[in-house]
């Protein structure tokens, strides 16, 4: 799901880089973004997905089994989500053997890296982005993650 | 089998040699030499190694790798290398050091190394060389790790690994690095047109059973088409089904632990 806080940072960073469309697209919607110059506002098609990939005869995956709604964070009690910033297999230690990145109740900086999410068999670091106390895990390591989906709620400090 | 090894030279020449590979690349500066170390990987990460660098180790004990200590451990029969290189999209550092690692096998090996998706350099079905990317600050940390002088392997791994040794290539790990440093530098020179298709040519896998995971469970098919941008098709006895690059991984043979699809030699 593309939330309005997520289109406006991706129209910001737009407007940043001079960028004039941007098409993005996941299993559920399709988000398309133009701009016609710097003095226009942008303009935002949003609209359901009508093809999630494109594959030469290829019968619809099924879908998956309960998947995860991703759960937005709750407002009330001031709970901030990291998200995945894309789609892969969530890690939640370095290897198998290690212990994990961070714990409930672990402290975090902006840089502290808090899990890996892989994909191609590349891992990517994901970083904490802010300061605060990890309150809640929101996936099992070894687990899918989607564009956006919380990975960990935190209480910013 | 022969116990002859090709002659190879002594760490002392290894220093010179790569350099002068490295000074005809855009993508590799400057070389690390380590006489032993534990992983490249970790090496690179904890010495905070800008892009542009590569650390190689003339022997590494304890490479990460999920096909057990004795692949880890080069025992100087094999090389382990990690490329610092400046960040990318994780589908083209997949493509690129994949096709690295190929290329610079088939210039000992001619025509029989090719890539077991998304970045395992096999021959004869058999896994040659590994790959492992972590992206991190800003970079990405390339290790790739080939097997060049093994005559044996461990009887866990001898139905699963070979060597450009068992090839039949008579070779220097020296040279292999050398060959490595500049396939790399090649690959992350290429456009991604070039490299797209270079990848499609040596693809390993089409044609061939193989047993996926994915977040719905386990997939198993003949594989249709590999493309390493999007994902694979593969003939189910359900039919035709596509499987996204990005969540799908091949499942590990039966006799080996594994550990979601993390694989490599570094």
């Amino acid at each position: 799901m593309i939330d309005i806080r997520k289109l406006k940072e991706l129209v910001r960073l737009m407007t940043a880089s001079d960028l004039t469309e941007l098409d993005l697209r996941d299993k559920d919607e399709q988000v398309t973004i133009r701009r016609a110059s710097p003095q226009v506002a942008p303009q935002v098609i949003h609209a359901p997905a009508v093809v999630h990939h494109a594959a030469p005869a290829a019968t619809p995956a099924p879908a998956a089994p309960a998947a995860a709604a991703p759960a937005k964070p709750a407002a009330d009690e001031g709970l901030v989500a990291i998200e995945s910033p894309m789609v892969g297999t969530f890690y939640a230690s370095p290897s198998p053997d290690k212990p994990p990145f961070v714990a409930v109740g672990a402290q975090v900086g902006p840089n502290s890296v808090v899990c890996l999410v892989e994909a191609m068999k590349i891992f990517n670091e994901i970083k904490a982005e802010r300061s605060g106390t990890i309150v809640k895990m929101m996936v099992q390591s070894g687990q899918a993650v989607e564009f956006g989906q919380p990975l960990f709620m935190i209480k910013p400090s | 089998m022969s116990d002859r090894m090709h002659p190879q030279r002594p760490i002392e020449d290894w220093p010179d040699a790569l350099e002068a590979a490295a000074s005809a690349c855009r993508h590799v500066r400057r070389v690390q030499l380590l006489r032993e170390t534990a992983s490249t990987q970790d090496h690179a990460r904890a010495s905070g190694a800008s892009a542009g660098t590569a650390v190689v180790a003339f022997r590494q004990t304890a490479g990460r790798g999920r096909l057990g200590r004795a692949w880890a451990d080069t025992a100087h029969e094999g090389i382990a290398v990690t490329f610092v290189v400046g960040d990318r999209p994780p589908e083209s550092l997949a493509m690129r050091s994949a096709v690295a690692a190929a290329t610079a096998a088939r210039t000992f090996a001619g025509d029989a190394p090719g890539i077991k998706w998304p970045n395992d350099v096999v021959a004869g079905g058999r896994k040659l060389a590994g790959v492992l990317v972590e992206r991190s600050e800003g970079r990405a940390l390339v290790g790739i790790g080939v097997n060049v002088l093994q005559q044996s392997f461990p009887a866990e791994l001898a139905p699963h690994a070979t060597s450009l040794a068992l090839l039949g290539a008579a070779c220097d790990r020296l040279d292999v690095l050398a060959a490595l440093v500049a396939s790399l530098d090649a690959a992350l020179e290429a456009t991604d047109d070039d490299i797209y298709r270079t990848y499609r040519g040596l693809d390993r896998m089409c044609g061939n059973r193989v047993r996926f995971l994915t977040p719905d469970g386990a997939v198993e098919g003949t594989v249709r088409d590999v493309d390493p941008l999007h994902g694979l098709l593969v003939d189910t006895d359900a039919g035709p089904r596509f499987l996204p690059a990005a969540t799908t991984s091949v499942a590990p043979p039966a006799s080996v632990s594994r550990y979601g699809g993390r694989d490599g030699s570094n």
